[in-house]
């Protein structure tokens, strides 16, 4: 997804144990307003998955003045995005955001701690133990060694890896592809983000309640449901319909 | 070494939770150890009526709570099985009149002095369950082969695995074998398949357990229920013992053989 020929991405988006972590390049060379524009875009692209997001921005050493930070809040508001804390080296921004009233810290050393966003459980499972994650940046994908039970949703912004079944009543929504080495009898979104059209879903048994990939839904099918095991299964987006194709490993391209 | 706190749950009601409390309470007696069971269904007080001690409760859970009566008060001895006590539930209050830490406090208190705690929980997974969780060591998971009851059982168990607990057991409770070989039920595997957690009893569907609740008397007595012994094997497992699952096969009648049969002997 990241364009590799460039040096650093002037907004960079990633999740963290509190939540996202959203990344404003303090090069003096890029305007501000450039950069809100870019911010902009970028949220409009995961604009499912980051929408209601909780969210901490860190500005590096660049000092905002009110219209900036202003503008910067505006954003953010447009996506029902709330702004849980500020991260600035500069006095000057950080009393910006104690006037819009949320808290500013110093930055510490402290890498980003892994992030777990699975609702109905808040808390509990991010710092390791069992939902074992591991440090992500914005392109690496989640992994999970456990069955995702009725009432979980799992919602991360690239890949979905899971160890496990995803059962009926559960939802996962995944920014990339979803692979689960289990059977699949919940909801799984994938694609969410923009360009996600070429997500795929794939499943050691496919029968869920709904897919979906990028903005098509597909609902599961009673007879299949009903069939006895077809086997491993890839669901992917072609010409605007959902299709399962059997994946077999030479088939098994996996894209997006 | 304080006792052990069970906590029997299942998200859904009406799947035998009450039931299991009441008669896995009195096997663990009839295997020789002291026994606390907690009615954590406050509002809607079953556990009294099922063990036949309605008529002597003077204090509840909620009275221990609120400091109007101490523990030792309002716990009734069974006559019967001395063994075994019961802590009811107020029944003109709700789940809220307690909370998560107030449990735990009294689960822990009852374990100094019983070898097993056992708590009913309500159906549901509002404060009453997060009261009846608060506290255990070992939750077990009551289902019927019904989707709807898996499907709540699942939830509990996610909720379960939240709360840091470790991971539930479970009780495959009313299973007809019949309907099973039919395909009209789903089966132990159909369910173990899906909730993926290890199993600690299956119990048949037993009339005498409807008969045996109404007399306010525990079916674990009735040496030929099906149900009665299916509970005892459950109480066994929990002391570690390693019993076979039950076979619920019936009987299956052999084939009348034809006229034609019996004598080419075929």
């Amino acid at each position: 997804m990241n364009a590799t020929g460039k040096k650093f991405e002037a907004v960079t988006i990633k999740g963290t144990a509190g939540g996202l972590l959203c990344r404003l390049l303090d090069d003096e060379t890029i305007a501000f307003s450039d950069l809100l524009a870019e911010l902009s875009d970028r949220l409009a692209g995961g604009e499912k998955f980051f929408r209601k997001g909780r969210f901490t921005v860190e500005l590096g050493n660049r000092s905002l003045f009110k219209d900036d930070f202003d503008g910067m809040l505006e954003i953010f508001n447009r996506f029902d995005i709330s702004i849980e804390a500020v991260i600035s080296g500069v006095q000057s921004t950080r009393s910006q955001a104690k006037l819009a009233g949320i808290p500013s810290n110093l930055p510490n050393n402290q890498n980003t701690r892994p992030a777990l966003v699975a609702e109905g459980q808040p808390g509990k499972n991010s710092a390791g133990g069992r939902g074992g994650v591991q440090p992500f940046d914005s392109a690496e994908a989640y992994f999970i060694r456990r069955t995702v039970r009725s009432g979980q949703v799992i919602r991360h912004h690239t890949d979905v890896i899971i160890l496990g079944d995803v059962n009926a009543g559960a939802q996962v929504i995944a920014g990339g592809s979803v692979i689960v080495w289990g059977t699949v009898r919940g909801r799984i979104d994938a694609g969410q983000n923009a360009g996600g059209e070429g997500a795929v879903i794939c499943a050691l048994s496919l029968r869920p309640t709904q897919l979906g990939i990028h903005n098509v839904v597909a609902m599961g099918n009673d007879d299949a449901l009903k069939d006895p095991d077809v086997g491993p299964e890839m669901a992917s987006l072609q010409d605007g319909t959902i299709v399962l194709d059997s994946w077999m490993p030479h088939r098994g391209r996996l894209r997006g | 070494m304080p006792g052990k706190v069970v906590t029997i749950t299942s998200g859904k009601g009406g799947v035998g939770k009450t039931t299991t409390t009441a008669n896995l309470g009195t096997a663990l007696v009839l295997q020789g150890k002291k026994v606390a069971v907690i009615d954590a269904d406050i509002g809607l007080r079953n556990l009294d009526v099922v063990l036949g001690l309605e008529n002597r409760i003077v204090y509840d859970l909620v009275d221990v709570v609120e400091g109007r009566a101490r523990l030792r008060q309002a716990l009734i001895k069974d006559k019967r099985h001395p063994e075994l006590a019961l802590l009811p539930a107020a029944q003109t209050r709700d789940k809220n009149a307690v909370s998560p830490a107030q449990m735990a406090d009294l689960t822990n208190q009852l374990a100094q002095e019983f070898d097993f705690v056992l708590v009913d929980s309500p159906a549901g997974i509002e404060q009453g369950f997060k009261n009846a969780i608060a506290g255990a060591d070992l939750v077990l998971i009551v289902t019927t082969p019904e989707v709807s009851a898996v499907r709540d059982a699942d939830r509990i168990i996610g909720l379960v695995e939240a709360a840091e607990l470790p991971t539930p057991r479970l009780i495959l409770n009313r299973i007809k074998p019949a309907m099973v070989r039919r395909g009209d039920m789903l089966s132990m595997d159909d369910v173990k398949d899906i909730l993926a957690i290890e199993l600690i009893g299956i119990v048949p569907e037993d009339e005498q357990v409807v008969v045996s609740t109404n007399r306010g008397e525990a079916v674990v007595f009735d040496n030929v229920s099906k149900a009665g012994k299916a509970y005892n094997n459950i109480a066994r497992r929990l002391l570690g013992e390693d019993i076979p699952f039950q076979v619920l096969e019936e009987p299956v009648e052999p084939a009348k053989k034809g006229f034609w049969a019996r004598l080419f002997g075929v």
